[in-house]
């Protein structure tokens, strides 16, 4: 597909003379005193800068998007290390309310060996999913303790670990959501055309996967293609 | 002479209620408010039946000085179309300014009235200020306020509390109006040089408080008037299409923009016109928006119908728009503070 050939058509389509002022903003301004051919060949030069410059754009949108996608990921994995804070804590509670049932104590453990595991330059998102259900265990075991210490629940440090757990929660979940938006709007931006053509020829990236929590829950495994 | 006592009544019964609406602090001192408009006799509104006469009678003056008027000066009679005119000018003009002087009248006592029950069913008090040197003192305290080159003002401002799950705060509403004046000059074929002067007025509302757990931090999605620090971006492209971050110092926006909060001001971006946020040095917050309906809602009955009226005034009746930005506000405490 010529670009020059797509433009100079639009070009020849608009009547205005400032009209040549228009695509992309490259060409900054055609004065009202600029007529007859002289002006017609600066438009025409300014709309083959527009031609050879629109590939470069398109590879460059791409490659940004494709970046951004690879940082949502990152944020992803931030976020769940974050769950690094709350487990001083919970061995606390482990400590002082459940310390003859060796379950919670266990599942903290298991948590942190998982979140150990989690690596942001190695992307495995099995290791994701294994430290999500061992956080959902760990949820669970929590809950198990409550139910046999009601004391527990009218604790302060109870109360601020649900607050950090729940504040977590929500920041892993945001992060997934930007990082599926992020690879949505990537997909989409290299599937389109002329973006299609743009980088088969130029800039060879693949689609890439959402990240679906249910799966993450079911153990599935995913993996991004980075 | 009915319409006369009418009109009298009905100037009286304003006269009363304006007086009494200053004075009204709770919900139960302004239904009491509406008991005279209860009891009125007949409806409330001014018999205008005289001034219509007469607006009319002005109009069939002008039609005729305009049918007649060349064989009267064809006959030496100018003076007499001249009076004509002025007499059908101001038989048509002084009744019907009359009559919108009397409806904006009431409309206004009923708009007094409405807002009055809006901020009381949303715990807000007005306070008391002098617009332009508020403007000025936030000025100092926020780059938000220092837009436009002509005159600005804070034409309202209210006070108020929110009493989140895990955070409560004061705040301030405010209605901020400011202006821009342009002059242009321009140079006809002639060489001569004209200038024109025209203003532009903008308008926006929004909240201030201390928020305490960021610094420096400005999140534009209404550009930027003066706000200095360098950019920075989150990783969500759909926040970086609504907004651009700047800020003095990094590592803190990026601990500030944590992904719920990222999601959250997405929303914001979309569900408000031209969102700013702004967090300054001593951690102060101002949410500013374009949005007109922040602390103001459209009156769907007035005094023509006053049973119906007070009905409506009884209901709670929400500015949903301010409750969603201290919901934002709130999950913005609740995410920058450390529950440790």
């Amino acid at each position: 597909m010529n670009f020059n050939i797509l433009i100079w058509n639009q070009y020849l389509r608009s009547a205005a003379p400032n009209d040549c002022a228009k695509p992309l903003k490259l060409i900054k301004s055609c004065p009202d005193t600029f007529q007859g051919r002289n002006y017609h060949v600066r438009c025409i030069s300014g709309y083959r800068g527009v031609g050879a410059g629109h590939p470069i754009l398109i590879h460059n949108a791409i490659i940004g998007r494709f970046n951004a996608s690879r940082r949502a990921w990152g944020d992803v994995i931030a976020q769940e290390r974050q769950k690094n804070e709350i487990l001083p804590a919970l061995e606390k509670v482990a400590k002082d309310y459940a310390s003859h049932e060796q379950g919670l104590m266990e599942k903290v453990t298991a948590l942190r060996g998982a979140l150990a595991g989690l690596s942001g330059e190695h992307i495995d998102t099995r290791q994701l999913a294994e430290a999500e259900q061992h956080m959902g265990e760990l949820l669970s075991r929590l809950n198990l303790t409550v139910e046999a210490y009601p004391d527990l629940k009218a604790t302060d440090t109870y109360g601020k670990l649900m607050h950090e757990i729940t504040e977590q929660q929500q920041n892993v979940g945001a992060a997934i959501r930007i990082f599926n938006r992020n690879v949505e709007r990537f997909n989409t931006g290299i599937e389109v055309f002329p973006n299609s053509f743009i980088n088969r020829l130029f800039t060879h990236k693949k689609p890439l996967d959402t990240f679906d929590d249910s799966q993450a829950a079911a153990g599935i495994e995913f993996k991004p293609k980075f | 002479m009915s319409f006369l006592k009418q009109n009298k009544d009905v100037d009286a019964l304003v006269a009363v209620m304006k007086s009494r609406l200053s004075e009204a602090r709770d919900k139960h001192a302004l239904y009491a408010l509406l008991t005279p408009a209860l009891s009125f006799k007949g409806p409330v509104k001014y018999n205008n039946t005289p001034l219509w006469v007469v607006a009319l009678v002005g109009i069939t003056i002008a039609a005729i000085n305009a049918a007649n008027q060349r064989n009267l000066r064809f006959n030496g009679h100018q003076e007499l179309v001249t009076t004509l005119w002025v007499l059908a000018t101001l038989a048509t003009l002084i009744p019907l300014g009359w009559i919108a002087w009397r409806s904006r009248r009431l409309k206004g006592l009923s708009d007094a009235i409405w807002q009055k029950n809006l901020l009381l069913d949303n715990q807000l008090a007005p306070v008391p200020c002098d617009g332009a040197k508020e403007a000025k003192a936030l000025g100092q305290r926020f780059y938000d306020f220092r837009r436009g080159n002509h005159r600005r003002s804070i034409d309202a401002l209210y006070k108020g509390h929110y009493q989140g799950e895990q955070h409560s705060f004061d705040y301030r509403v405010f209605h901020f109006h400011y202006v821009d004046k342009h002059t242009h000059t321009s140079t006809d074929s002639k060489g001569r040089t004209t200038t024109r002067t025209s203003y532009s007025h903008y308008h926006r509302y929004g909240l201030l408080l201390d928020f305490g757990y960021a610094r420096n931090i400005a999140i534009l999605g209404n550009g930027s008037s003066g706000h200095k620090g360098s950019r920075w971006e989150p990783a969500s492209l759909d926040f970086r299409k609504c907004f651009k971050v700047l800020t003095d110092d990094e590592m803190a926006a990026a601990r500030f923009l944590k992904p719920a909060v990222v999601e959250a001001l997405t929303t914001l971006g979309a569900q408000f016109r031209r969102a700013n946020l702004e967090l300054n040095a001593d951690g102060a917050l101002c949410l500013s928006v374009s949005d007109n309906d922040l602390v103001s809602l459209p009156r769907p009955l007035g005094l023509e119908a006053p049973q119906a009226f007070l009905a409506l005034l009884k209901e709670d009746t929400p500015l949903p728009k301010l409750r969603q930005l201290l919901k934002e506000v709130h999950l913005l405490l609740v995410h920058s503070d450390n529950n440790f």
